[in-house]
């Protein structure tokens, strides 16, 4: 007796008995994680962050305001109200003017360095490790960074999450001694200071969270243990690195993908273009693009596109120049197309807004005359 | 949720649709009690991405999508989710050559297929989808959905003994 492969699956499905779903118990689940992603957006908005039409409303440049004056009162720490739409302002640097949303606001040289917080921008103008932040309407030097290396560098010397307040360097106290700096843009104020756990080691940040840092050293040490500072303690624990794994797992702004070995790697996907179509990647060691969709958290498969009879700014018969630049909320990215070419950090290129996980991307800042410094991920 | 009338729309979806998405997850992790968990994820995960699934009529085709993304990130996350399986069934009989494949054996011999490989080949010849079909479920190209199949059923293969071939037709598979 022969039997196909179709009816052997079948009748093994059909062996087993189908439990009865909680579904009481899957709505208070979905529930209680749309509560957990909408406290960020409720922290933001208390947080005076002006919620933002995506649209060409976001290429409005308003004049130039205050420089060197002293910023807002500090937010209100209390809950407003829900907010449907992106709430952090999409920020980029073109020449000597920053960027926040529909402000903007000028800096002493040009701008070399900018990053995202829920508040506004963390930027470097002078190459001078001097770290600046704006909310779009004032200015203030937050912090000195111990990092003056070649500009490239620099996204790597200063860290923000990708939603949240907190800005991470590392700052020299003294000769050979080197600490984590922990800024939070909200409070605009220092929350922390992370003595780093081997001295003469650098330590690389991994994961910029709303009240945690998590860090790892390059002292050698083989059994991958990083480093998770608690900001509200104040206290640094260690952690297999599964632990931040469970994190980033939890985390709805993230993105994960599954390496050569099965493992799950979360990072910031590149993209090739086929019809319109971007086709994301992680492309860390042992993942093969073909055999491995970025997703989002809540388990959705990244699938993008161009608008339509887009041109981007990448050379002709080169795939397309893309990155993530920064999230606006839970539902939406901006990807930054650029020329592809050089390394300084300022390049001619578009911004789009993409809704996730499968829409149509629209330039929102269209490419000017003058090149954009763009915010990468940490 | 916000909208009562989403809750509702859902749970008759989920009420009319579970136990077949059910069986999907079994195949897919071949234990009664993490396909269970496999549904309910699955489930929060289409509820929470409900108010921008616009198309209702593709819903089981999305949860069934979410079912194998899921868990294919679980099984790679041995650490976290991944439970002991039960031993594999005996093999067949004492005589090799009289020996017939059983769908619990199948089924069993499933578990030893890597993660993607066994959704090429449950979306395959479980769900009967084109491989076209397949290659958009699991987010990759026709050519590497032809070589899970092929990959997935050689191990089947060498799992299951020649009493397979001799037993079992495969429709529409290419050999490579």
């Amino acid at each position: 007796m022969t039997q196909t492969l179709n009816e052997l699956l079948r009748r093994g499905a059909d062996s087993v008995a189908a439990p009865r779903l909680d579904l009481g118990e899957v709505v208070a689940e979905a529930g209680r994680r749309r509560r957990r992603r909408r406290s960020v957006v409720i922290a933001a908005a208390a947080a005076g962050v002006s919620a933002i039409v995506v649209g060409s409303a976001l290429v409005a440049q308003t004049g130039s305001t205050t420089d060197g004056s002293s910023p807002a009162d500090s937010p209100s720490s209390s809950a407003g109200t829900a907010v449907d739409g992106p709430v952090r302002p999409l920020v980029y640097a073109e020449g000597r003017t920053v960027h926040v949303g529909e402000k903007s606001v000028a800096a002493d040289k040009p701008v070399a360095f900018i990053a995202p917080t829920d508040d506004g921008a963390v930027y470097e103008a002078a190459l001078d490790g001097t770290l600046w932040f704006t909310d779009g309407t004032t200015t203030r030097v937050i912090g000195t960074s111990g990092s003056a290396a070649a500009p490239t560098s620099h996204p790597e010397a200063v860290s923000t999450g990708s939603a949240g307040s907190l800005v991470v360097w590392a700052d020299v106290v003294h000769q050979n001694r080197s600490e984590l700096v922990v800024y939070d843009t909200a409070r605009l104020d220092e929350v922390g200071r992370i003595p780093f756990p081997v001295r003469g080691h650098e330590a690389l940040v991994d994961y910029v969270g709303e009240d945690e840092v998590w860090y790892a050293t390059d002292d050698g040490r083989t059994d991958s243990s990083i480093y998770r500072f608690d900001v509200r303690s104040g206290t640094t624990t260690s952690h297999p690195r599964s632990d931040l794994d469970a994190v980033l797992e939890s985390r709805p702004r993230t993105f994960a993908a599954v390496d050569g070995d099965g493992r799950v790697v979360h990072g910031e996907p590149s993209f090739t273009e086929e019809a319109g179509r971007l086709v994301a990647g992680i492309h860390t060691a042992g993942v093969s693009e073909d055999a491995a969709p970025v997703t989002l958290a809540d388990g959705s498969e990244l699938r993008l596109r161009l608008p339509s009879a887009y041109v981007g700014p990448w050379p002709p018969d080169e795939q397309p120049a893309l990155s993530v630049s920064q999230w606006l909320d839970d539902d939406h990215i901006v990807l930054w197309a650029d020329d592809g070419g050089g390394d300084l950090p300022a390049k001619r290129g578009d911004f789009l807004v993409c809704p996730l996980p499968d829409g149509v991307c629209d330039v929102t800042v269209p490419r000017a005359p003058q090149p954009y410094v763009a915010p990468y991920p940490s | 949720m916000r909208d009562h009338g989403d809750i509702a729309a859902f749970t008759e979806f989920a009420d009319a649709r579970a136990d077949a998405l059910f069986r999907t997850a079994y195949l897919m992790v071949g234990d009664h009690q993490l396909a269970q968990d496999l549904l309910q994820e699955a489930m929060v995960k289409t509820l929470m991405a409900w108010p921008r699934l616009h198309d209702r009529g593709n819903l089981e085709a999305y949860t069934r999508r979410v079912i194998v993304t899921t868990s294919i990130s679980w099984r790679r996350r041995r650490s976290f989710h991944e439970r002991p399986l039960e031993p594999l069934p005996e093999q067949p009989g004492p005589d090799p050559a009289d020996a017939v494949v059983t769908h619990d054996a199948v089924v069993a011999a499933l578990r030893t297929v890597p993660p993607r490989q066994r959704a090429a080949i449950v979306l395959r010849y479980y769900q009967d989808l084109t491989e076209q079909q397949t290659a958009d479920v699991m987010g990759c190209s026709v050519g590497a959905v032809k070589s899970q199949v092929s990959a997935g059923l050689r191990r089947l293969r060498q799992t299951l003994g020649p009493a397979f071939d001799r037993t079992t037709t495969v429709d529409h598979e290419v050999r490579s």
